[in-house]
């Protein structure tokens, strides 16, 4: 191994071997295949017209925004218009229920932390194909089958849990000194976390937000199971549903699958470098 | 930040005489009042969480039907669903099926994510696209992806992968992708793996940045080869996340729906079922709740059981 052929260093494990350089080109280029076509396929079937969906390739021939234009005329919007509801409500749900919890279970040595935190971990981990069966019989007996703040309640049980876990981290981290300062000056706890805790986490907090708001926009289980009428499914189950239903328009379903993921695409856009920061520490931190 | 806090620390001397002496004791700044906070959320979660897994223990030794489900005191039937459940075929097929679907999916999962994040770790020309796309495919909501693939997959030549088979020449005829019960549970695995492989090289990614670079440096003055340096510093410094990882991702898919709902619904039959999805098929297709129930105690215990290593874990950084 001569000098010359040394890279500068902390430039990862690739940087020397120019053979390792290639295959990891060659599979950067094979990921970017796997991930970006069928996206690709999505959005170029949405743009088909419909007579062309069994003799066209890849991409549309005659594009068009025909699928778009005519789901106006279907359940469409209102199914978005739930989704709207459903995944906003399960939002500040969450957050209201996360925030004062992860700040209260910050940076305190009782004996509770630590079966709290295993509470919280094990939600997490039951399967909801399970959890829905009592679900549906406890929302029967509050009458919130069929209801869409029921929905909310079922899917706060999964985010509550993911939300105090990320954002648990990020009060541990703030200066104790600050909280300190915060009493002297004759601030309760409540005034704390609002005033100065929650602006400083702005940013951590937002991004949890913004997980939750996306996990709640594509959930499935409890929106598929405790509503029963068509017009109160958000996009999920509509496009679920939709799947094994409309055969022939596919260009329609793919319509609606780049709507329901324009929020996505958003968050993305907007925060990607934290959403990493985000979802480390709230998996295996 | 500073300004406002030195101003404040001015202050502190007279502050803190003043507030000591006017403040009932219970106002000051102990643990106990600090675990207040978490209360409702913890008070929420037994109401929405707790009480209803009871319930589902309930239910599993009774007979309920949708009808019933809202009323309390459906006859007892001790452990008949269980009886029921292991006489099933549908259930006894469904143990192997599903250790297959874990176990290639987990592996699937941790192998190319692990790849993915080392190549994204490079600073290869035009990396910001794959990236990108690993993160909005992470985030994206699994019935989107899964509507795409199932069009993808589709068994004529409309579905693009058939299109794209026959075009090369590799098959001669559409390969009928989700309605071949061994293919399908194939196809599920690999669409699972496909939407779960974003998330471990976003924590991968993490993970790697964190190596501390003179490791490689001293491997490099070792006259360590690339191989050598991936196998000795990369691999030893991620090994705990793998591990974490390997963990969360069998709890993961042993509760994946949404593929299965969308991609097959579970069949032809319950051929691609995995025992959480048949607690649902049991309890929406058949109405039958007792039987659901049962399944999905089952299903539960399973799940803390797989979570006893990440548990331990969680629980011994947290006092440590």
């Amino acid at each position: 191994m001569s000098i010359a052929q040394s890279a500068p260093p902390g430039r990862g494990i690739n940087s020397e071997g120019r053979g390792w350089r290639r295959v990891g080109l060659v599979f950067l280029v094979l990921l970017t295949l796997a991930y970006g076509l069928p996206l690709l396929w999505m959005l170029g079937t949405s743009l088909k017209e419909a007579g062309d969906l069994a003799t066209d390739g890849w991409l549309p021939s005659h594009p068009t925004t025909a699928a778009y234009r005519s789901f106006f005329a279907t359940d469409f919007l209102p199914a978005l218009r739930n989704s709207v509801v459903i995944s906003t409500t399960t939002t500040l749900l969450s957050l209201g229920l996360a925030v004062p919890a992860a700040y209260g279970l910050s940076r305190t040595r009782s004996r509770l932390i630590v079966p709290g935190l295993v509470l919280l971990l094990v939600v997490q981990l039951i399967p909801t194909s399970a959890t829905f069966i009592p679900l549906f019989r406890l929302l029967a007996q509050l009458g919130l089958v069929n209801s869409q703040f029921g929905v909310s309640l079922a899917q706060a049980t999964l985010f509550v849990p993911f939300a105090v876990l990320i954002l648990r981290p990020a009060f541990n981290a703030l200066p104790p000194a600050l909280e300190e300062a915060a009493s002297i000056d004759g601030a309760g706890r409540a005034r704390f976390l609002l005033r100065i805790a929650l602006p400083l986490l702005r940013n951590t907090v937002l991004v949890t937000a913004a997980i939750v708001l996306v996990s709640s926009w594509g959930e499935l289980v409890y929106s598929l199971t405790f509503l029963l009428e068509q017009d109160k499914y958000p996009l999920s189950v509509y496009i679920a549903q939709s799947v094994g239903r409309f055969n022939n328009t596919w260009n329609l379903l793919m319509s609606v699958a780049v709507l329901a993921s324009l929020p996505v695409l958003l968050v993305v856009l907007a925060a990607q470098r934290r959403l990493r920061d985000g979802v480390t520490l709230g998996a295996v931190k | 930040m500073t300004v406002p806090l030195a101003e404040r620390s001015g202050s502190l001397a007279a502050g803190d005489a003043r507030r000591v002496a006017g403040r009932p004791a219970a106002r000051r700044r102990g643990p106990s009042g600090r675990l207040l906070f978490a209360l409702p959320a913890f008070a929420f979660l037994i109401v929405f969480f707790v009480y209803p897994l009871g319930l589902l223990f309930d239910t599993s030794v009774r007979e309920v039907s949708l009808g019933s489900a809202a009323t309390p005191g459906n006859p007892l039937v001790g452990a008949e669903n269980y009886r029921t459940v292991l006489a099933e075929t549908a259930f006894r097929e469904a143990v192997p099926r599903t250790l297959i679907f874990l176990i290639g999916s987990v592996a699937l999962q941790l192998v190319l994510g692990l790849c993915v994040a080392l190549v994204l770790n490079e600073r290869f020309r035009g990396v910001a696209i794959p990236r990108f796309l690993i993160y909005f495919v992470w985030l994206l909501p699994p019935v989107v992806s899964g509507a795409v693939w199932k069009y993808a997959l589709d068994g004529t030549e409309q579905g693009a992968v058939n299109d794209a088979l026959l075009a090369l020449g590799v098959v001669d005829s559409p390969v009928l992708f989700l309605t071949r019960p061994a293919v399908a549970l194939a196809a599920i695995t690999l669409v699972t793996a496909w939407a779960g492989v974003p998330f471990v090289a976003i924590v991968l990614t993490a993970a790697l940045k964190d190596v501390p670079g003179e490791l490689y440096e001293a491997a490099r003055v070792d006259g360590c080869g690339s191989w050598h340096r991936f196998r000795w510093v990369t691999l030893p410094s991620v090994t705990p996340t793998l591990s974490i990882l390997g963990t969360l991702l069998l709890i993961y898919s042993f509760k994946a729906f949404d593929y299965i709902f969308v991609l097959t619904q579970g069949g032809p039959g319950t051929s691609t079922s995995t025992v959480p999805y048949l607690a649902y098929l049991y309890s929406f297709a058949q109405f039958d709740f007792g039987l659901g129930s049962a399944i999905g105690v089952v299903s539960v215990v399973t799940a803390l059981v797989f979570a006893v290593p990440y548990l331990l874990q969680v629980r011994k950084e947290e006092q440590s």
